[in-house]
């Protein structure tokens, strides 16, 4: 039996013994609780001094994200039968905190990404029309959901 | 046999040539096992550089953690000392986004249905209040400022800055919505309610000019509390005039759930102002709105010590990245904030809070009770509605995400969101060799089984070792001092250089993970010391508490494998260095 089959069935057998944690990837221990997350802060003091060397051109991680994960949620959201308004305001309030932003209604991201998010829920140029139009065509917002639904990044 | 040493002398080929093979692309991480709850190993897939692996929660839910890789790199290689390696696979860049966009999906739709079971818990919580008779829960952001001192003269600027009028008309208008809504305790209508006096009393704040409440402050530690630079007060000034202008957007702004931004945009414009007339930093504290969490640890002084030096060393890096730059972005200066709340404590970033908010963005958000309306209708039916509500959300998530060792565990979904990413499972094979999670395979679950049918089944382009913590260290001593006692003293646990024994770790005498054909002659003379350390651990048991013979025991379980060539136990550190 290779080492690698006898440690399955040591671990197969010490079920019993440890119960469903034996491959559950807990991480409970302070220092590693502590150090995972002064590591996170530290890479994002990296990236802030990268995006401002580079002029604010370069988005951090944590843009990056935020623009992602908005956009699946709109995604999600437009394909529901159902859903109010109210109740999307309050998803983009809980994703937009997840990244420490409160005030997300003066994100550049946050249109955009609900553009690029209608688009890939595949809202009809019609929908987006009136989609657009409810907001005020003309306004800054609206031209930026427009761009992202008509040229979705990848 | 050939065929497994040309694998092996593959394998050992890649591990030699392996350079930093995460910095672009997809791929698989396979890490090592350690005892306790990570002695099944653990599976991570790496983007660029963010990792994406499943953790399972206190309250047994399986959810997506994403992080930089130098945080993932530093918990498991170095404190967790469990070697990892990288499956580089050959992706095009446009499957690298795929593959992430699904893990967003799932962290969305998993972010979404905890938001919804928290508002349903939030819901019960209110109704039990007012059922019998008790003030209703406090409100996250309230405590922020403080009612008992209006008429605070930067306040007062604030409201001026967002227009007098636009203020009173703010206050009155949530003045009214907070009495139509509580004329209906519905449980649907609750959570609107909470936003309604949420804003309502961030209007009457401003309105009022209320002072901010100085206990919403993180408490800095005298040695890191030194006077603001001229380019420090000049960001200062940044901020204060960005939040004022976000104060004035959002009084004009017609979103619903406002409340708390305004609160906490108040807040933040009061704290830079503040640190601009005392001269020195006044920080809200980013996890004032986290319930307390025990601080317990059994590390040692010297590693405390290091865990304040490394927080004062963030916060530095903090005052110049951000504060002296003037980078007033609101996530950016969040960043300001968890480090002063991390000074505050001691230097413990873990006071943020328990697993399931690793990897999460912390805001101040100290909370404060407010008398509200008494709610009028059937609460105690509306009570039986929200707590049906709630078992049935709860029941929805368990549905969804609750582990399980076979079907739902850190591997399995791993696979599954990975397939998630393809419509179809020929697309799959197109992008990426084949099917990461392939139905019906037994033994999925197990992480190093999956690793391996990664690098069978996928086009793996390169494996990249990455050493733990030990390995490591143990090149540098052997180099500094080569030679057999250098060998021996590090072999030992009790002698090590490197390593100091931990409880957690469970007793043993002799490190395994670095020998193979000694390895059971080793496991034997662990699994004698483990005995005879139970036999002390038993005497010490009222001194204790258990801790000796518990460490005792498991030394005896994690002693067997070994005895067949396999190793488990690799020890683990509280402080590995930057």
């Amino acid at each position: 039996m290779s080492p690698r089959k006898l440690l399955s069935v040591i671990l197969l057998a010490a079920l019993p013994l440890a119960g469903c944690k034996v491959i559950s990837a807990i991480i409970e221990i302070p220092s590693d609780l502590s150090a995972g997350s002064s590591r996170s802060i530290a890479g994002s003091f990296d990236a802030i001094s990268t995006s401002s060397g580079s002029g604010g051109k370069e988005t951090t991680p944590n843009q990056t994200s935020y623009r992602l994960d908005l956009r699946q949620y709109t995604a999600a959201f437009a394909r529901q039968p159902d859903g109010s308004r109210d109740e999307f305001v309050r998803g983009i309030s809980r994703i937009a905190e997840d990244h420490a932003i409160t005030h997300w209604e003066s994100e550049a991201l946050t249109p955009r990404a609900i553009g690029e998010g209608l688009h890939d829920a595949k809202l009809s140029p019609g929908e987006m029309d009136a989609f657009v139009d409810g907001i005020g065509r003309d306004r800054p917002e609206a031209q930026l959901a427009l761009d992202g639904y008509l040229h979705p990044g990848s | 046999m050939r065929l497994r040493a040309l694998k092996l002398g593959a394998w050992l080929l890649a591990v030699l040539l392996a350079g930093d093979a995460r910095s672009a692309g997809l791929g698989f991480v396979y890490v090592s096992a350690n005892v306790g709850l990570a002695s099944g190993g653990h599976g991570a897939l790496v983007a660029g550089d963010t990792v994406y692996h499943l953790q399972n929660s206190p309250e047994g839910l399986l959810l997506l953690v994403r992080e930089g890789w130098s945080s993932f790199h530093t918990v498991y290689a170095e404190l967790e000392n469990r070697p990892l390696v990288v499956a580089r696979l050959d992706a095009a860049p446009e499957v690298t986004g795929q593959v992430e966009a699904a893990f967003a999906r799932l962290y969305v739709a998993q972010e979404i249905a905890l938001a919804r079971r928290d508002s349903l818990r939030e819901d019960v919580a209110w109704l039990e209040a007012a059922a019998s008779g008790r003030p209703a829960p406090p409100l996250r952001g309230l405590g922020l400022v403080d009612p008992q001192s209006p008429g605070d003269p930067d306040a007062l600027r604030l409201r001026a800055q967002a227009g007098d009028d636009a203020v009173a008309a703010l206050r009155a208008d949530a003045e009214r919505e907070v009495e139509s809504l509580s004329a209906v305790p519905e449980p649907g209508r609750l959570e609107t309610l909470r936003e309604a006096l949420t804003l309502r009393e961030a209007a009457r704040a401003l309105d009022a000019g209320d002072a901010l409440d100085p206990a919403a402050l993180a408490a800095l530690p005298a040695e890191v509390d030194s006077p603001l630079s001229a380019d420090e007060r000049a960001g200062l000034e940044a901020l204060a005039q960005r939040m004022a202008e976000t104060v004035r957007e959002l009084v004009a702004s017609k979103r619903h759930d406002r409340g708390y931004a305004l609160l906490l945009a108040q807040a933040r414009a009061l704290a830079a102002r503040r640190s601009l007339a005392i001269g020195r930093l006044a920080v809200l504290d980013a996890f004032s709105g986290t319930p307390d969490v025990s601080l317990a640890t059994d590390a040692s002084d010297s590693v405390r010590a290091k865990w304040r030096e490394q927080a004062a060393g963030l916060l530095r890096r903090a005052r110049q990245e951000v504060l002296a730059k003037g980078v007033v972005d609101e996530a950016d200066w969040n960043l300001v904030e968890e480090v002063a709340a991390i000074n505050a404590r001691d230097g413990r970033a873990d006071a943020a809070g328990q697993l399931s908010e690793f990897g999460r963005r912390k805001l101040p958000a100290r909370a404060r009770a407010v008398p509200t309306p008494p709610l009028v209708g059937d609460v105690g039916a509306a009570l039986a509605a929200a707590r049906a509500r709630l078992t049935a959300a709860e029941a929805e998530l368990e549905r969804r995400w609750a582990y399980d060792l076979v079907h739902h565990n850190c591997m399995t979904e791993l696979g599954r969101t990975t397939d998630t990413a393809f419509s179809t499972p020929e697309e799959e094979v197109r992008a990426l060799g084949g099917v990461t999670q392939p139905e019906g395979r037994a033994l999925g679950f197990v992480p190093f089984v999956f690793f391996d049918r990664v690098r069978e089944s996928l086009r793996v382009r390169e494996l990249a070792y990455f050493p733990s913590h030990r390995e490591r260290e143990l090149e540098r001593v052997l180099e500094a001092s080569p030679g057999l006692a250098t060998r021996a003293r590090e072999s030992l646990a009790y002698t090590s250089s490197i390593y100091t024994p931990l409880p957690r770790d469970s007793a043993f005498l002799l490190f395994t993970d670095d020998v193979f054909w000694r390895r059971p002659v080793y496991g034997g003379v662990n699994l004698l010391f483990a005995l005879g350390y139970t036999g002390y651990g038993v005497a010490a048991l009222p001194f204790d508490g258990g801790v000796r013979a518990k460490a005792g025991l498991e030394g005896m379980l994690w002693s067997l494998p070994e005895l067949g060539f396999v190793n488990v136990r690799k020890g683990s550190f509280d402080w590995a260095g930057e």
